[in-house]
């Protein structure tokens, strides 16, 4: 169980795309806060604060403690249910925080993280493939892990884990346990790259994208017309 | 073109991505060679996705016609990428050589690009051998 955080908000009254963007450029973050048989609340806060927190936590499962000032004054006990970023600029847009019932169970969603390095990749140079990396259960949020580690020297080639095999805990396991985890596959070896490339560097018509065996339609108008012309 | 991708702007399915910061149309020719740029980097081990796929028809009109007549013929197929799509996706392999490919592949599309990393707290890096 992880420590507990801490985070200072102040209630707002400012609403609206112009005003939301004000208050960004003011160092603020817009963020609600909400929860069952609660009142959604307006806040916001520091920038640089809520920055260096999500740095440091996976927020997604850790109880953090929201202190409001303001027009209402309350102290909750919440989980980072979003966070909503800008698509490609490093500007934090919006927060949602989740009031967590007490004694009662909630779905949170765990980080897998993966321990060691497999024999089949030291031994047969194999590819870890980690297909599923949250783990979906039911938990007291009191007993929330901050993470499951899997142990994976054991995995040969062709071997895998499934969520089946994950070692139970103070939690139920949501997820389909006939998921797989992780994999480790052979390494692929790329052997018809250097045709594909010679194709594509001469500029010949018909250099194949991914996925256009399926759509082939610009080829055959082309290569018609070349057959027309000899 | 406008706006932004809301979707498809975060790395799913391998640990780096290459991010496009420009709207384009992306032939199927540069997803290939952007492609062979990748794979031909990391030879052996890693695994690549493309998040982009090549589903518009695109027509031309031939050299020196007069406008009118009819509308050209199809030339080739693009992906309509706007600003924050991962176009390419790469796993199992070192952060050096993810960043290196990801430069390769970079320069053959049209567009500015950004190389992305998943974050995941107290996750070990997992490099391949």
């Amino acid at each position: 169980m992880a420590r507990n955080y801490k985070l200072n908000a102040e209630t707002r009254e400012r609403f609206g795309k112009n005003e939301m963007n004000r208050l960004r450029s003011e160092g603020r973050v817009p963020a609600v806060v909400y929860g069952p048989n609660e009142e959604t609340i307006p806040l916001s806060l520091d920038k640089q604060e809520v920055s260096r927190l999500l740095q440091e936590v996976s927020f997604e499962n850790t109880i953090i403690q929201l202190d409001i000032s303001g027009k209402v004054q309350k102290s909750y006990q919440t989980l980072i249910r979003e966070v909503q970023h800008h698509p490609y600029r490093p500007v934090l847009q919006h927060l949602d925080f989740y009031s967590v019932p007490e004694g009662r169970a909630i779905v949170v969603e765990i980080p897998i993280i993966l321990h060691g390095n497999p024999i089949g990749v030291r031994n047969q140079g194999g590819l870890v493939q980690h297909i599923l990396r949250d783990l979906e259960i039911s938990v007291l949020p009191t007993k929330i892990p901050e993470h499951i580690i899997l142990d994976i020297t054991g995995l040969n080639i062709h071997d895998s884990i499934h969520v089946s095999d994950i070692p139970a805990g103070d939690f139920q396991v949501l997820t389909d346990p006939k998921r797989t985890v992780v994999s480790v596959v052979p390494p692929v070896i790329q052997k018809e790259a250097v045709p594909a490339e010679g194709v594509v560097g001469e500029g010949v018509e018909g250099a194949v994208a991914p996925g256009e065996e399926a759509t082939p339609e610009p080829e055959v108008i082309s290569r018609k017309k070349e057959s027309e012309e000899e | 073109m406008r706006g932004t991708a809301y979707r498809g702007s975060t790395v799913s399915f391998g640990e780096y991505g290459l991010q496009s910061l420009e709207p384009a149309w992306i032939t199927n020719r540069q997803i290939e060679s952007a492609r062979v740029a990748l794979t031909r980097h990391i030879r052996r081990g890693g695994k690549v996705w493309i998040r982009i796929f090549p589903d518009k028809p695109i027509t031309k009109k031939p050299a020196e016609t007069r406008m009118g007549k009819g509308k050209g013929n199809p030339e080739g197929w693009v992906a309509v990428v706007k600003s924050g799509r991962i176009m390419f996706e790469i796993g199992g392999i070192s952060r050096e050589m993810a960043y290196e490919a990801l430069r390769l592949a970079a320069h053959k599309l049209p567009v500015k690009c950004k190389i992305v990393e998943r974050h995941v707290v107290g996750e070990e890096t997992n490099e391949g051998a």
